[in-house]
């Protein structure tokens, strides 16, 4: 069952599994070089960086002290070198780094979006496509930062705690223990605090997204509240929504900045240790006041690789997550393929056979019930029977848009499973019953069907169903763009072109689900005539509620429970009295 | 009035939060000085003057320091953070309320993602500005002011020698943050054109699949993923060549003050202690020059942002209560329309049309697609008002109605089905309080929803909507139904509301609508004769104009459009009739 959540229910928090982590990190393995060689650039920056107190160290104890000018001068032109060195690989981290890491989004993006298009319908059926949408576009986006600097930046900021220490010890070894005795202690602070931060966010996160959802909803469903007078409990609920993410909001932004306060006080106290220990030792000579200047500077020095430690393991947790969701996305197998050996479906003439087919969408309720037909070339089938009767699963399988459970479809004896799936679509085509505009012109939409149409063909598929009158009509004719879903379009305007689209598309089988629903008579009647001329030569499927259209065809079969329960043209069906006469008979009486 | 005054008119509420939490940064500020000093004092006189007695007492001190500067940092953020969320609060909510104000015209024209886009990246950029940037500029202003006249006051030379290169710092500083914000504003355009690739993709995929293009697909999302990764490399450029300088103009300030304030040591100008303190100070007055490019940035994005947020809130709502409207005690149901036409941007889409239906009353509408019916019965709930004549409901003017007592009595099922994230159930009693779950029952049964609902696993608590089950478009229509059918009102709409739903169902649903008591007046857009055949009145339009009206037994003897279009409908009946008639004959 699909995934069901309202605006005021949350999503759920994972946590960090190291065979997700493993696989992620396995991107960057084209780009080990890369990987190697910008660990390598920071290295040298950082080192450049941390030598800094050292020399200023030196040029007080050595040179200052003794008024060496030209030692000083010494001192300053290799701290400038420094500097420009770390610069200069800053500079060249920073382009390999960026380079590295989209490059693997990218390809990772392209890997997710390229497996989407093989999955199924019913991938699609049990899942919002927001939802979809938001693994390929987010939650890859979130892998940016981890796979960009993460890897890097943890080395770093470990080799950076390790030179810290190595040089603190070098200047004085029982000093630096002393003041760093600390440590343990803010480091604890520290991890505590960021695990509950991390938790504070992802409750930001989880309400932020509840009230954008709200505010998706209400924009798309503005005209229904509109009509049915909710404005002011749709403002009461917006209020609360907004209200609740304020406090989750403060109670997770003051913990994040309670963490600095935090390490500036446990620094104080260890500088106080250094001064106080340090002036003691400074009496005995055991260090000078330049040592003790660096040291209270590598101090400050010291929490910031620490800080970033704890922000990383954050940094996996929310990678982790996005991570997972996305190889879920790549772990779908899809459950319709070309099988091994399939062969191009040749030019067909159009003969349908069903083989005791049986179906079901969920495996728990059938559909279609040992279900056997043959249809011959060039023959028009009418499906009758209520909504849910299973017509349009027909339809569905004969496109193998889902697999059957047991039995045979076969097209001119050709079993469909053994053909490309490629090959068979390109012969049948369906017009649906939601009939989707895709935003671009009109042109670009009909064309859709067979993008090496000319302009010409477009027009004169425009021109069959009777769609050419309106689309001239409009302000650039067939250059109109049209957006999103076609909302400048009516529900009819939208079936007439994709009924052109299918058309342009010259398929062998037509498939007609509901196509002409929304379109009023007027424009029906001359839709009806060229379909009658289109279905020349083309084995027909045609699914309508109207008798009229329905009468016209070859065959009739009625659905009823999944099963043929008549079959015959009208007249036969007529004078055999069962369901369709009574059908018949009903709507017939209601109006003549 | 410029934006950052308007979006001040949103922040004068919360003026109290924003200045207690300048005050508190400011005292951060102060503060922040202190350690600088008592190190310096440690140097020069328990150090180098060797009075021993002083240390602790400074150490005290700094450790007070430490204590009050945390305290700052928590307060300010304490009150600026909230300062900012109450800021965003209120204009967030003053947003989405004037958005319920508007016309459906205004949701016609503009974009759901663009509206979706000021709700969020925008308010984002106005609540960055409150909280961040507040913080950051009092910090710029006050570090320069008070850490800068220090440092001056206690060696003016070496104030000016060691920040030398901040003009530089300054320009680069400022120049970065002029580059990246185009570059960065390419890249969220096209992450945003990426997005709604994919988004057409998933939403369209069984078109996709069913033409089998999905290579075609892949090359639309190829190009414009390509282009997201070069957009975002050609940022990552501009930061690698001007993050660098920066870096390295902050280190030139290190080495001027380490060469020329360590020679003024030697020289004896100054004390070690003063040349110490030069040190820590230092990223007190770099820092603030570094960031001052980001404030610049966080103003502008506000400015703009801010721009596309009023651009809402000034948008003029088109249909509003009238000063004083009429609340009518009851509404009868009798509507008539006096010689209304209606303009859409200079065109006619209605031209002189008067009906009049009585209490009960059905009238029927058929008409090709775009001749305008659906503008026609919008005017009857104000969605839209006509440009020319009236709309009259028990005689009284639509615009001399209250709004909401207007709407509150109109219901109507819309031609394209919406339903919200929630449970049938919440979904059929939508602006209704308090409605019995039997209730809804009975009228799910009269819009032939019932069966399909209880068949489900979890009936009518089931989650339905973008975010829940998928219903097909005759279940859809149906539950939209019911849920007009619930609000009882004297007045129905049906805007080609059973277009989905099979002839045996629709049959049903017509006569349980004849048969309620009280029966609504109904106004219904159709294309079977089978669905207005019943009408009181059916009405033909063409191009906006009415070409034939009557009962149906009128329009058949008048052999015009609806004429032919039962013939069209019904001719095998007409023949089937016809033959066995023959047969009966011979």
């Amino acid at each position: 069952m699909p995934a069901k959540n309202r605006y005021f229910e949350d999503e759920t928090v994972e946590t960090i599994n190291p065979r997700i982590i493993r696989r992620l990190l396995s991107y960057l393995k084209p780009y080990k070089l890369e990987v190697l060689f910008s660990l390598l650039l920071m290295g040298v920056a950082k080192v450049a960086e941390l030598m800094t107190p050292y020399l200023t160290m030196i040029a007080i104890d050595n040179y200052i002290a003794n008024g060496d000018t030209i030692g000083l001068l010494k001192v300053a032109i290799l701290y400038l070198f420094l500097i420009l060195l770390s610069s200069i690989c800053i500079r060249y981290r920073v382009i390999i780094t960026n380079k590295t890491g989209h490059k693997v989004i990218k390809t990772l993006r392209e890997q997710v979006f390229k497996h989407i298009q093989s999955l199924s319908f019913s991938y699609f059926d049990s899942r919002p496509a927001g939802k979809i949408i938001t693994r390929v576009m987010n939650n890859v986006n979130t892998l940016q930062n981890m796979l960009k600097n993460g890897v890097i930046n943890i080395v770093i900021d470990i080799v950076t705690l390790i030179i810290i220490l190595v040089l603190m010890f070098r200047i004085q070894l029982n000093l630096s223990l002393i003041t760093l005795s600390v440590a343990p202690i803010l480091i604890t602070i520290i991890f505590l605090l960021k695990n509950k931060i991390r938790i504070r966010w992802q409750n930001v996160q989880k309400k932020g997204s509840n009230l954008n959802a709200y505010i998706h909803e209400s924009i798309t469903g503005m005209k229904i509240t509109q009509s049915f007078v909710r404005e002011d409990s749709n403002s009461d609920i917006f209020n609360d929504l907004l209200d609740t993410y304020r406090q989750t909001w403060m109670k997770a932004i003051m913990l994040t900045h309670s963490v600095f306060p935090s390490v500036m006080i446990i620094n104080t106290v260890s500088v106080i240790l250094v001064y106080y220990f340090g002036i003691k030792y400074l009496s005995t000579g055991a260090i000078t006041i330049g040592a003790l200047i660096a040291l209270s500077q590598y101090l400050w020095r010291f929490w910031q690789p620490v800080i970033n430690l704890s922000n990383f393991y954050n940094q996996i947790l929310i990678a982790n997550s996005a991570a997972e969701r996305v190889f879920q996305v790549l772990d779908t197998k899809p459950d319709i393929t070309n099988k091994d050996g399939a062969i191009e479906l040749p030019d067909i003439k159009g003969q349908i056979e069903f083989k005791k087919v049986t179906f079901s969408y969920d495996k728990s309720v059938e559909i279609l019930k040992n279900m056997n037909f043959n249809i011959k070339a060039g023959e028009t089938i009418a499906l009758v029977g209520a909504t849910g009767a299973g017509k349009s699963t027909i339809i569905n399988l004969l496109t193998r848009f889902y697999e059957i459970d047991k039995g045979e479809i076969l097209i001119d004896n050709i079993g469909i499973r053994d053909v490309t799936i490629e090959s068979l679509r390109k012969q049948v085509g369906v017009m649906m019953q939601d009939s989707f505009i895709f935003s671009g012109t009109i042109m670009d939409n009909i064309r859709y069907g067979n993008l090496g149409a000319s302009n010409e063909e477009i027009i004169e598929a425009a021109k069959t169903v009777h769609a050419d009158d309106f689309i001239k009509n409009m302000e650039n004719g067939y250059e109109t763009e049209v957006n999103e879903r076609g909302s400048r379009l009516s529900v009819g305007q939208r079936q007439l072109i994709s009924f052109a689209r299918t058309l342009l598309s010259d398929p062998k089988i037509l498939i007609l689900d509901e196509a002409t629903s929304s379109i009023d008579t007027q424009t029906e009647i001359l839709v009806q005539k060229a379909t009658d001329v289109v279905l020349k030569g083309r084995t027909s499927f045609v699914i309508a509620h109207r008798l009229s259209t329905i009468r016209n065809a070859d065959r009739i079969f009625v659905i009823e429970d999944g099963k043929i329960i008549e079959k015959g043209s009208h007249e036969q069906l007529l004078n055999r009295k069962g369901a369709y006469y009574h059908l018949y008979k009903a709507q017939y009486s209601r109006v003549v | 009035m410029s934006t950052l005054k308007k979006i001040w008119l949103y922040a004068n509420k919360y003026k109290w939060l924003f200045i207690l939490g300048i005050l508190f940064v400011i005292l951060n500020v102060i503060t922040s000085m202190i350690p600088g000093e008592i190190i310096k004092r440690i140097v020069d006189d328990v150090i180098r003057g060797g009075n021993i007695d002083y240390l602790t007492p400074l150490l005290i001190v700094l450790s007070i320091v430490a204590v009050l500067r945390s305290g700052c940092v928590f307060f300010e953020r304490y009150f600026l953070e909230g300062f900012s969320q109450s800021v965003f609060m209120n204009l967030k909510q003053s947003v989405y309320d004037h958005l319920q104000c508007l016309s459906f015209n205004y949701f016609n024209s503009n974009k759901t993602g663009e509206l979706m886009s000021r709700m969020t990246g925008d308010m984002e950029a106005i609540r960055q500005l409150t909280a961040d940037g507040t913080v950051h500029l009092t910090k710029i202003i006050f570090y320069l002011l008070i850490a800068g006249g220090f440092l001056g006051s206690l060696n003016l030379k070496l104030t000016i020698i060691t920040f030398l290169t901040s003009p530089f710092l300054l320009f680069f500083a400022l120049r970065f943050s002029s580059r990246i914000k185009p570059a960065v504003k390419r890249i969220r355009k096209q992450f945003s054109r990426l997005n709604s690739t994919v988004q057409e993709n998933i939403t369209g995929i069984r078109i996709v699949k069913a033409f089998h293009q999905q290579d075609f697909e892949m090359e639309k999302f190829d190009e414009e993923n390509n282009e997201f990764f070069k957009k975002n490399y050609k940022a990552a450029k501009i930061w690698a060549t001007y993050f660098p300088i920066l870096e390295f103009l902050g280190g030139v300030s290190t080495v001027f003050l380490l060469y020329f304030g360590g020679r003024m040591v030697i020289t004896g100008e100054i004390e070690l202690g003063v040349w110490i303190q030069f040190n820590s100070y230092l990223y007190m007055i770099i820092m603030p020059m570094r960031l001052l490019g980001n404030v610049v940035d966080l103003v502008n994005r506000a400015i703009a942002s801010g721009e596309r947020i009023f651009s809402i809130l000034e948008e003029e709502p088109e249909i509003t209560n009238k000063a004083n409207p009429i609340i009518p005690d009851k509404i009868k149901g009798i509507v008539e329309f006096k010689n209304v036409s209606l303009k859409y941007e200079e065109e006619y889409v209605l031209r002189n049309i008067s009906l009049r239906a009585n209490s009960g009353d059905t009238i029927a509408i058929m008409g090709a697609t775009g001749s305008g019916k659906t503008s026609l019965i919008n005017m009857i709930g104000r969605y839209y008002d006509p440009s020319e004549g009236k709309v009259l409901i028990d005689g009284i003017d639509v615009r001399d109605i209250d709004l909401k007592y207007l709407r509150s009595h109109v219901a109507s099922v819309m031609q394209d089905v919406f339903l919200f994230s929630e449970t049938i159930y919440e979904n059929i009693s939508y602006g209704l309080p308090d409605v019995s779950l039997n209730e809804v029952k009975k009228t799910s049964q009269l819009a032939g929803a019932k069966e399909f609902i209880e068949d489900m696993d979890e009936q009518f608590d089931s989650i339905v909507g973008e975010r829940g089950m998928g219903l097909s478009g005759g279940q859809k229509q149906r539950v939209s139904l019911a849920r007009a059918l619930l609000k009882k009102a004297p007045i129905l709409i049906l805007d080609d509301a059973t277009s989905a739903v099979d002839m045996e169902t629709e049959h049903m649903i017509q006569e349980s609508l004849e048969n309620m008591p009280n029966k609504s007046t109904v106004f219904i857009i159709a294309h079977r004769i089978s669905s207005v055949r019943n009408a009181d009145e059916i009405i033909i339009l063409r191009e906006g104009k009415i070409v034939e009206r009557g009962t149906h037994d009128e329009l058949l003897n008048f052999k015009g459009e609806y004429f032919n279009i039962y013939k069209e409908q019904y001719k095998e009946f007409i023949d089937d009739n016809i033959t066995k008639e023959e047969r009966v004959m011979g």
